[in-house]
């Protein structure tokens, strides 16, 4: 019972504002920050899987992401979006882990990698719409792109969130996300059109 | 017309995934339009470019349990009421221990210098209200209080242990001040929340 009165309390403020919930949640009100939980759950996951990671460190990391929001909510700005803040969080947190880890999927800066030019030229397009159809597939290329271009592209193409809020959330400057963007789609395209390649000879083998 | 066209270069990589983002400038998106209308190699990359982004969208990536939000919620909680208590626990520990610190702190002297720090740490904090109260009265009383507070700070002020307690209870107090201060601060803000 006090569960179920507990959830209508949480679900009468499914129509506020994320800056409304945050200023609330600020002055103590946990169910608000619930709320915004709620809504920016499935995001930080998807910020997590594109920074690599097990299902697990997956939950842990977003659980994790969700307590150091809370404790550091009074440096958020509502003048900017929380959706890219929170993104930034969880980011961050991810680089912090795997740093700590001394694992490799984090790289900070790809500066030769942002600027010099994409081997292999343009993907064709007849073999991309080919590749598309097979979802999974496409997953497991994404999986293969450097997590840097996957998180760009996950924010943008996943979540939608629009360019300059992917600023924010990287903390880059507009044109830096474009080319990151860009140059993520024409990596994932590649390997997607490799793995069609190597399922096409493996099968014909 | 078409002659105007045909003379626009097939659109470059970056052009198209800009212009099928909505990123380029309104006379550049003429123009790539215009070249679309007319070239079908082009408008065929387009399409595709649109039909990869419908694809990204639609992944399965991986997404939290149904009870993940209330989950962060109980846990955001239990550490409000569990760390509450831990702070009054530790500025109890703090007041408690002060005067054994001071004493500590004059150890390696005599009792008498253990006592001459205890003296002082105590007619230091009321020496100077006394004295203030005593100046904004102008009552005679109040004033010989503090006078004889001066004279009980100049005779301690004779022990060979003076400099040392008085540095030791000046740090005391001020550890202890600033923990508290800082206990404060601590509270308000998990009251806050």
């Amino acid at each position: 019972m006090e569960a179920a009165l507990m959830r209508i309390a949480v679900g009468g403020s499914a129509d506020r504002s994320d800056q409304e919930l945050a200023e609330r949640a600020v002055s103590g009100d946990t169910r608000a920050y619930e709320q915004l939980v709620v809504r920016y759950q499935r995001l930080v996951y998807h910020v997590l899987w594109s920074r690599g990671g097990d299902p697990q460190e997956i939950e842990d990391l977003a659980q994790e992401t969700f307590m150091r929001a809370w404790e550091r909510l009074h440096t958020y700005d509502p003048a900017q979006p929380f959706k890219a803040w929170i993104a930034r969080v969880a980011g961050n947190l991810a680089i912090d882990h795997y740093r700590a880890r001394s694992r490799r999927p984090i790289l900070v800066e790809l500066p030769d990698e942002e600027t010099a030019p994409l081997q292999g030229g343009e993907a064709d397009p007849a073999l991309v719409a080919q590749a598309l159809d097979d979802q999974r597939g496409l997953l497991q290329a994404l999986q293969q792109v450097p997590p840097l271009y996957r998180e760009a592209l996950v924010l943008r193409f996943v979540e939608d969130l629009p360019y300059d809020e992917i600023a924010t959330a990287l903390d880059l400057p507009l044109g830096s996300v474009k080319t990151r963007i860009f140059r993520g789609r024409e990596l994932l395209k590649q390997r997607l059109i490799a793995a069609g390649r190597e399922t096409a000879t493996a099968s014909g083998a | 017309m078409d002659t105007q066209q045909r003379d626009i270069p097939c659109t470059e990589p970056e052009t198209l995934f800009l212009y099928s983002e909505g990123l380029l400038e309104p006379a550049e998106t003429r123009e790539v339009a215009a070249h679309l209308a007319a070239c079908p190699a082009c408008r065929e990359r387009y399409l595709v470019e649109a039909e990869f982004s419908v694809s990204l969208r639609a992944l399965p990536l991986p997404a939290p349990g149904a009870d993940f939000a209330a989950g962060v919620g109980d846990r955001i909680r239990a550490g409000m009421r569990s760390r509450t208590p831990q702070w009054w626990w530790l500025a109890a520990a703090v007041l408690a221990l002060a005067p054994a610190g001071l004493w500590l702190a004059a150890g390696g002297a005599s009792a008498t210098g253990a006592g001459v720090a205890l003296i002082d740490f105590v007619v230091s904090l009321v020496r100077w209200p006394l004295v203030l109260a005593g100046w904004l009265s102008s009552a005679q009383g109040w004033a010989d209080l503090g006078s004889a507070a001066e004279a009980l700070l100049s005779a301690v002020a004779a022990s060979p242990a003076y400099l040392a307690t008085c540095i030791a209870a000046a740090v005391i107090v001020a550890v202890c001040t600033n923990t508290l201060l800082y206990i404060g601060a601590r509270r308000a803000l998990i009251l806050k929340r």
